[in-house]
């Protein structure tokens, strides 16, 4: 019966745990949030952004594009083109300096890893040999 | 002095010991209400313009002015019976000696009840022992010798019946750090602070999870992100990839950029690791120029002959 002797004090000491026990929670629950809040925006920044670099490096109409890179050059300047699987090679001659800027600036604004350049000119005039991938 | 014990207004089913100073020793054990004779209070009828028992308890040392010992706390319980207030002063701690020395043991003491409460109880006498009887007189509970009673009817067994009346909560709470009321108002503040902070984890929780949707919703669009691992690899191969292609297209840039007027591009050639270029000036100057530039990108030249200058650089 020594309970009965102190029921005020449990009482007091019972609301006292259940107030330790609700502040507690609600703290476990804030730096939860906090590290939570960081893992999702940091999971969300991730994800974005791999979507926007799969978006941009995925090669999708990348194909479509390179033929019409080739529809926009004379057949006179095209010495080799060839598309295959995901890979394009081209051996482009005769080119004015303008002619070939055009086609870096194509090439560049494409989403294809350049695998190699070479430029040479020879009497004013430029031969280009492109390999790219995607 | 310490004021009103706090009332209990239940708990009337345990057993009713009447507690008188001719009464035997008490072999009880369990949980028990009792009830105090006169001897044990001291009472005053008043007829007050008041309406409230605070406004009335306030009043109760002055009531008792010059009535009780000075040396002694006392208690005070204090109740309306009609148009009048009936004061009750009591000394804890001679009744707390006085129950032990009986045989009751504090902490089995439920509630505290008075023999003027229950008037009705003693409108029979009530025998106490050979000498005493407990009578109600005049509005009054009082301890009467046997013989001023004469032969008048008696009543010998004590009837324990003290349904709805209140009674003060006694005994367990005697050396209590906390008042019964002030650790109950204690107790209801901590609950209520307790379920505010439990709610507003419970927020806080719902928040989470809303966000972790978020996440999954998001996911769920693309499932081949859902793993770190997976994610990671993903990133990273299209990152570097990203970085290469970029750092190719500036340098392409760049180097179109020194294709200045007087300035003949020979050659370019530019790969995954490494580039070159070679490019006729029309003048010294202009080489000069050329070379100050690409040494400020980090590009390292080299003079070929009068007019050509080679620019190379790693990626």
């Amino acid at each position: 019966m020594i309970w009965k002797r102190y029921r005020n004090e449990l009482m007091v000491l019972l609301a006292s745990v259940f107030l330790i026990i609700g502040y507690s929670y609600k703290n476990i629950q804030i730096s939860k949030l906090y590290s939570v809040k960081s893992e999702v925006s940091k999971s969300i920044y991730e994800i974005d952004k791999i979507i926007a670099l799969k978006k941009q490096w995925d090669g999708k109409r990348v194909k479509s594009k390179m033929k019409l890179l080739k529809k926009d050059i004379s057949s006179d300047n095209i010495k080799y083109f060839n598309i295959k699987s995901r890979k394009m090679e081209a051996i482009f001659k005769d080119l004015t300096g303008r002619k070939m800027n055009k086609i870096f600036s194509k090439i560049e604004s494409m989403a294809v890893e350049i695998i190699t350049i070479k430029v040479t000119s020879k009497d004013e005039k430029y031969k280009m040999e492109v390999k790219c991938k995607w | 002095m310490k004021g009103q014990r706090n009332l209990n207004f239940t708990e009337t089913s345990k057993p009713l010991i009447l507690v008188h100073k001719s009464m035997d020793r008490v072999y009880n054990k369990g949980s028990i209400n009792i009830m105090l004779s006169p001897q044990f209070y001291t009472m005053k009828r008043e007829e007050l313009p008041i309406k409230h028992q605070y406004q009335a308890k306030k009043l109760a040392s002055s009531v008792f002015e010059s009535l009780l010992n000075d040396d002694l706390e006392y208690q005070f319980y204090v109740y309306k019976d009609g148009d009048d207030w009936v004061f009750i002063a009591y000394n804890q701690i001679e009744i707390s000696e006085f129950l032990e020395n009986v045989g009751i043991k504090l902490e089995d003491i439920s509630k505290l009840f008075f023999a003027q409460q229950y008037l009705e109880k003693f409108h029979i006498p009530l025998v106490l022992s050979d000498k005493e009887l407990l009578a109600s007189i005049d509005k009054t509970a009082v301890v009467v010798p046997s013989s001023i009673m004469g032969d008048s009817m008696t009543n010998k067994k004590f009837n324990e019946d003290v349904a709805n009346k209140n009674g003060i909560s006694f005994g367990f709470s005697n050396n209590s750090m906390f008042e019964y009321k002030e650790s109950i108002i204690i107790s209801v503040i901590f609950v209520i602070f307790g379920i505010m902070f439990i709610t507003e984890g419970i927020k806080y929780s719902n928040t989470i999870s809303t966000m972790e949707d978020e996440v999954d919703i998001l996911l769920s669009k693309y499932p081949s992100l859902q793993s770190k691992y997976s994610r990671d690899n993903i990133a990273k191969k299209y990152q570097k990839i990203d970085t290469i292609e970029r750092k190719k297209r500036d340098i392409l840039k760049s180097l179109s950029s020194l294709v200045m007027r007087g300035v003949k591009l020979v050659s370019l050639s530019i790969n995954s690791k490494k580039f070159k270029t070679t490019l006729e000036v029309s003048n010294e100057r202009t080489l000069l120029k050329i070379k100050s530039i690409a040494r400020k990108k980090g590009y390292s030249t080299s003079r070929i002959g009068d007019n050509i200058i080679k620019i190379e650089g790693k990626l």
